[in-house]
């Protein structure tokens, strides 16, 4: 476990977030000690040996994100990230501890809860391919309660904050996978969550494009009072927008704060593990 | 534009991107027609159907179209999402906020409307072939809406076992089968010996069939209905709170397990 040089702790495996939440209005993303253990699988009769324990991806994990803050999830592979992700998405039930998404439980509130989060996985593979890139953003409109008219005119106004505009008649197929990045970001932001998931979106598009991107997510996150949680293996890019950063690693929390404070602890989680860092 | 619409204009897009799809399914269309209506022509006025009053190819006709209407009600919340499951856009559908029961729903709308399309179709195309038909508008319509409640319920409890094994539900499978077999779709169940007789009647598609086709060959009335309706009325009293519970039990342990996003 690396030290806790540069981190402020409340108490062990919770990160003291008061003095880092300038915020005067409420959080838009309170966890408190979230744990999350995958249960063993199917147990077959015939099969030998010690049963599968299961496997603990999350343990006791909280921290805090205020409206238009940008917060990065980084740490090696296997560290928990997704696993986070999918509990604040309301796609993975927590075993243990709670979150909150615009005071909304993630876990109680569903599906509710779910209205406040615009979520973009790796490899996302939420668009039809058979549809141009303006069908799958009405279809989603739609799924989440948007208006035809409003949703044509936040298509358009996306679009071209996204550079993404001579992507909208196109099919998902001919898309290369920075084009799609693009147009999955903008189905994520289409009924303005407020907190935006983004799981390593950004890594396929090129540097010019990724840059240009991000400052417009930082944005756009700031117009709407909406925080971002974006999980990256990008250090210059965690740097260059991430006003705190969560230090994951083997499940726990290992370090919270600005990047400069977060760095030194990081060197050391990913110099332990050198074969699952990216 | 509300969530029917936005799921039956996206599936309905997907599908006119495969045009050839829709040439198979009406020259599928066309053979079963022709295949029965030569058949018919073979076999004559057959003694099996007299209780009915019509010649085979109506009959075979209205059991083939009223079949296709169950048989998708009961397979396609399974089928779309499994198809959903492969090509990974389950997840995120799934993050969208609404009920997972809603989404398996709107998720078997296209596949529905399009068999209950396809259905009309065979039965006025054979209508042109001579088709004799005596419908009862209101009693058929009604029929048709609870037969197809059970069947839906079917539908999701099979939804809910693909939810967490990622297989196609081998039980629906059998049910289909067995529904083909015993239940009347192209031969009148008097025709099977007793014990399968006694055994079609646990089937919910021997009631649909035999009541829509009183009342789409016979013109029977909805009192002559009311025994199929009250049986298939029972089913569904049985199936839907074990196709909510399953449902509901199939998500939550996909949730626990972390298993949603794996197909």
């Amino acid at each position: 476990m690396p030290s806790p040089a540069c981190v402020h702790f409340l108490f062990p495996g919770r990160f003291l977030v008061s003095d880092a939440d300038p915020m005067s209005s409420p959080p838009v993303l309170e966890v408190d000690r979230l744990g999350k253990r995958y249960p063993p699988g199917f147990r077959r009769p015939w099969r030998r040996g010690p049963p599968n324990p299961g496997r603990e991806a999350l343990r006791d994990v909280s921290f805090q994100a205020g409206a238009g803050e940008v917060v990065a999830l980084i740490g090696p592979n296997g560290a928990g990230k997704s696993t986070l992700l999918r509990i604040l998405a309301g796609l993975l039930l927590p075993s243990e501890g709670s979150a909150r998404v615009g005071q909304l439980d993630v876990v109680r509130d569903r599906p509710r809860s779910r209205a406040m989060v615009g979520l973009a996985l790796g490899e996302d593979r939420g668009l039809s391919p058979r549809l141009t890139v303006r069908q799958n953003l009405e279809f989603f409109s739609a799924l989440y309660g948007l208006g035809s008219r409003e949703a044509a005119t936040r298509i358009e106004e996306l679009a071209r904050r996204m550079e993404a505009t001579a992507l909208l008649n196109r099919p998902v197929r001919t898309l290369s996978t920075g084009e799609k990045a693009r147009a999955v970001l903008i189905r994520v932001q289409l009924h303005r969550p407020k907190l935006l998931l983004l799981d390593e979106l950004t890594r396929s598009l090129d540097p010019g494009a990724a840059v240009r991107v991000r400052s417009q997510i930082v944005a756009e996150a700031a117009g709407q009072g909406a925080a971002v949680l974006f999980a990256s293996h990008d250090l210059m890019e965690v740097e260059s927008i991430a006003s705190r950063v969560l230090l994951l690693a083997q499940g726990r929390a290992a370090a919270w704060g600005s990047y400069a404070q977060v760095r030194p602890v990081a060197a050391e989680v990913f110099a332990q593990a050198p074969e699952r860092a990216a | 534009m509300s969530l029917f619409w936005a799921f039956i204009r996206r599936d309905f897009r997907i599908a006119a991107s495969y045009p050839a799809n829709f040439l198979f399914i009406l020259v599928g269309g066309l053979i079963s027609l022709t295949v029965f209506y030569f058949l018919s022509k073979t076999i004559g006025d057959a003694t099996a159907l007299k209780r009915f009053g019509v010649d085979y190819f109506s009959f075979a006709l209205m059991g083939i179209a009223i079949a296709t209407c169950l048989r998708s009600m009961q397979t396609s919340f399974a089928t779309r999402l499994r198809e959903s499951q492969a090509d990974g856009s389950l997840e995120i559908l799934l993050s969208a906020p609404l009920p997972t029961f809603q989404i398996v729903g709107y998720l078997a709308l296209y596949p529905i409307v399009s068999a209950v399309l396809r259905s009309l179709a065979l039965v006025l195309g054979g209508s042109f072939l001579g088709a004799r038909l005596s419908l009862n508008p209101i009693a058929f319509l009604g029929t048709l809406v609870i037969s197809m409640v059970p069947f839906a319920a079917l539908g999701l409890i099979s939804a809910a076992v693909v939810l967490v094994f990622k297989r196609a539900d081998p039980l629906a499978f059998a049910l289909d089968a067995a529904s083909y077999l015993l239940c009347g779709v192209i031969y009148p169940v008097e025709v099977l010996p007793p014990a399968l007789q006694w055994a079609s009647k646990l089937l919910p598609a021997t009631y649909a069939l035999g009541a829509l086709r009183a009342s789409g060959l016979k013109s029977a009335g909805v009192a002559q209905l009311l025994p199929a309706w009250g049986a298939l009325a029972l089913f569904s009293i049985v199936l839907w709170p074990t196709a909510a519970a399953a449902l509901a039990w199939a998500r939550h342990r996909a949730e626990r397990t972390g298993t949603l996003p794996q197909s």
